[in-house]
């Protein structure tokens, strides 16, 4: 966009309105912006497409249903702040608008000075799109690999729909940032994103947090308690490492899926939700109805579309632009003033497999980011990342967080393997095995199968010795 | 004691005195000093009702208004609390939680008509829960669940504007 081109699209001020509202438009073209005529939906719609906007006003004389659409429209499409011009002046009419998502309400006569005063207050402010999501930028989606453009581009045409979607690929791809995009992207994005892992909860308890419970259904339910899913009425539900969830608590999900409705635990009475649902595995789900872990309805109902997001090393050219994002994080969020990461290190990163992809090289940039001396990233800051590829064999976990325990007096053990001494307890030494297989294996998946235990149980275990922290880094 | 009563002189009946106690002296004298020492064109913050019982899911969902310092938030979980705060303090705004049943905000309402009529109600709901017939026409306004971040703050900013408080109370 050119200078020319952003001063315009700072200025540019659509207005949608029956008759034109001459005064309106005289008092903001004298304010100094510029006015765009529209006198009905279809017409503010089409503008809203046509350029960059600063600010919508829209008129409910329009009637509102046509009001309301061009005020989710400016948040969506132009991604501009709607003040609503009122036709009622009702609290309600008022109320409602904030409801779609307006920046103000100006209620009736509308006074020319007041609404150019009311823009110029919806322009000092951050957009609803940044209030939302204060990050702004989605870091996990950064690249322009071919893998991802396409994967961008089926995000976008997703989105628009309020289809139940199907996320596949590995540990750490940023499968629940995509699910994040689509909400954020689609329809219901007025709503909720809620977000449960399926693989952290035992059955009961999952069940009691998705459906909720009545008073008296169990000991200790005192009162009715309101489940996930009613909270998320009308927005995206996103269920991850879904091929973990008990069988018999798929069969309830399925009629969530297929009806739309559900009983909360120990209750008579349906519930009704209206729901997207983005469900999100790393494993291999036929494999997972073939041995008789996942039901087969179940699966067509989740996969109406399916996306497979490739893993880093699939698409080894987006890392150097990942890195600057994630120094940028790190600087935003830590108030570090890292300039960059020298090229001779950016080089081995970029030539590293990550086993635990994006969220592995995240950790490690973070890391390193840490550890710097300067104000860039060395190949010395890298630590074990650092190390040539070719001389590691497989690609170790990502870097820890912080300390990890003292290594076994026998010494520095062999690749592959740990020294345990022969008095060490019983639940020390299981810790130091499942911790040295977290580090080895980089997810918390694959250290759960090398291990031959369920992912719950991993979960348990790191809980309980305190190591969530690492468990999530890894 | 009557409205005109309120508004002839503050120093009439004070705000958290101890009349009602039966003690004659104001518990917070202070309070009564306090105008005189500040400017005339000083603005006090425009008092918003909010009823709701206690809880961590309230908390959340107030929070937005709860980090306001251009609002004088008071928080009290019944509707007999309510109605006593209604009668004490010049109410701009009464905001009630989804879970407030709706005979209690009949009765705020009730409260609000006698002591202070026009003041606009805020009802927030759960997406589904129906509303009664007559709350349209008493005013109430009724913002529905789940609300995106600074939904309700800027719903409380436009009734304030609307009923006039906020310019009042800047």
């Amino acid at each position: 966009m050119t200078a020319q081109a952003r001063q315009t699209a700072r200025r540019a001020c659509l207005v949608v309105a029956p008759g034109g509202a001459p005064a309106l438009v005289e008092a903001l073209r004298r304010a100094g912006l510029a006015p765009v005529l529209a006198s009905g939906e279809r017409e503010g719609l089409a503008a809203m497409d046509d350029g960059p906007l600063a600010a919508v006003l829209v008129s409910q004389a329009l009637g509102a249903a046509a009001a309301g659409a061009l005020v989710v429209a400016a948040g969506q499409r132009a991604d501009a702040p709607a003040i609503v011009l009122g036709a009622t002046g009702s609290v309600q009419e008022a109320v409602d608008a904030m409801q779609l998502g307006a920046a103000d309400y100006l209620p009736p006569p509308h006074d020319p000075h007041d609404a150019v005063r009311r823009v110029d207050a919806a322009l000092g402010r951050p957009s609803r799109r940044a209030e939302a999501a204060p990050r702004g930028v989605l870091p996990g989606l950064v690249g322009s690999s071919p893998a991802m453009r396409r994967l961008h581009a089926k995000i976008e045409r997703i989105s628009r729909y309020k289809s139940n979607v199907l996320l596949l690929g590995e540990s750490g791809t940023g499968k629940e940032i995509i699910a994040r995009a689509l909400h954020e992207r689609g329809p219901r994005r007025h709503h909720l994103f809620v977000p449960v892992n399926c693989a952290t909860l035992g059955r009961e308890i999952l069940e009691n947090e998705l459906f909720g419970h009545e008073r008296g259904a169990f000991t200790g339910a005192n009162e009715r308690k309101r489940g996930l899913f009613e909270l998320a009425d009308g927005g995206t539900f996103f269920l991850d490492e879904i091929a973990e969830m008990d069988v018999s608590t798929q069969a309830k999900l399925l009629r969530v899926l297929e009806r739309s409705e559900f009983r909360r635990v120990g209750g008579t009475g349906k519930v009704k939700v209206d729901l997207s649902i983005v469900a999100a595995t790393n494993r291999d789900l036929e494999e997972a109805i073939a041995a008789g872990r996942f039901r087969e309805d179940l699966y067509y109902r989740l996969k109406v579309v399916t996306l497979v997001v490739p893993p880093l090393r699939e698409r080894r050219e987006d890392i150097p632009a990942l890195v600057d994002a994630f120094v940028a994080d790190f600087n935003r969020r830590t108030g570090g003033r890292i300039a960059g990461v020298e090229p001779a290190a950016l080089r081995l990163l970029a030539e590293r497999d990550w086993p635990g992809n994006v969220r592995e090289l995240r950790n490690a940039v973070e890391g390193a980011c840490v550890l710097a001396t300067g104000d860039v990233v060395t190949v010395e800051d890298l630590g074990e990342h650092g190390a040539p590829p070719a001389s590691r064999g497989r690609a170790p976990a990502a870097a820890p967080r912080r300390p990890r325990p003292a290594p076994p007096e026998a010494g520095a053990p062999a690749a592959g393997s740990i020294a345990i001494p022969v008095d060490c307890s019983l639940e020390e030494a299981e810790r130091r095995i499942v911790l040295a297989a977290l580090r080895r294996h980089g997810t918390r998946a694959r250290t759960a199968r090398a291990l031959g235990i369920g992912l719950r149980t991993l979960y348990t275990k790191l809980a309980r010795w305190g190591d969530a922290e690492d468990a999530e880094s890894a | 004691m009557t409205r005109g009563a309120r508004r002839r002189s503050p120093g009439a009946r004070v705000p958290w005195s101890s009349e009602g106690c039966g003690a004659k002296r104001p518990l917070a004298r202070f309070l009564l000093w306090k105008p005189a020492t500040v400017s005339p064109t000083a603005r006090t913050p425009p008092p918003v009702l909010l009823l709701a019982r206690p809880g961590p899911e309230r908390d959340e969902l107030f929070a937005d208004l709860d980090r306001r310092e251009d609002l004088c938030l008071l928080r009290v979980a019944t509707a007999a609390a309510a109605a006593r705060a209604i009668e004490e303090m010049p109410v701009a705004l009464l905001v009630a939680c989804p879970e407030t049943p709706a005979a209690a905000i009949d009765a705020a309402l009730a409260s609000l008509e006698r002591a202070r009529p026009g003041t606009p109600v805020l009802a927030l709901r759960a997406r589904r829960a129906p509303e009664p017939a007559s709350w349209k026409a008493r005013g109430v306004a009724v913002l529905r669940l789940p609300l995106l971040p600074g939904v309700l703050s800027r719903s409380v900013d436009v009734v304030l504007g609307m009923s006039g408080a906020r310019k009042e109370g800047r």
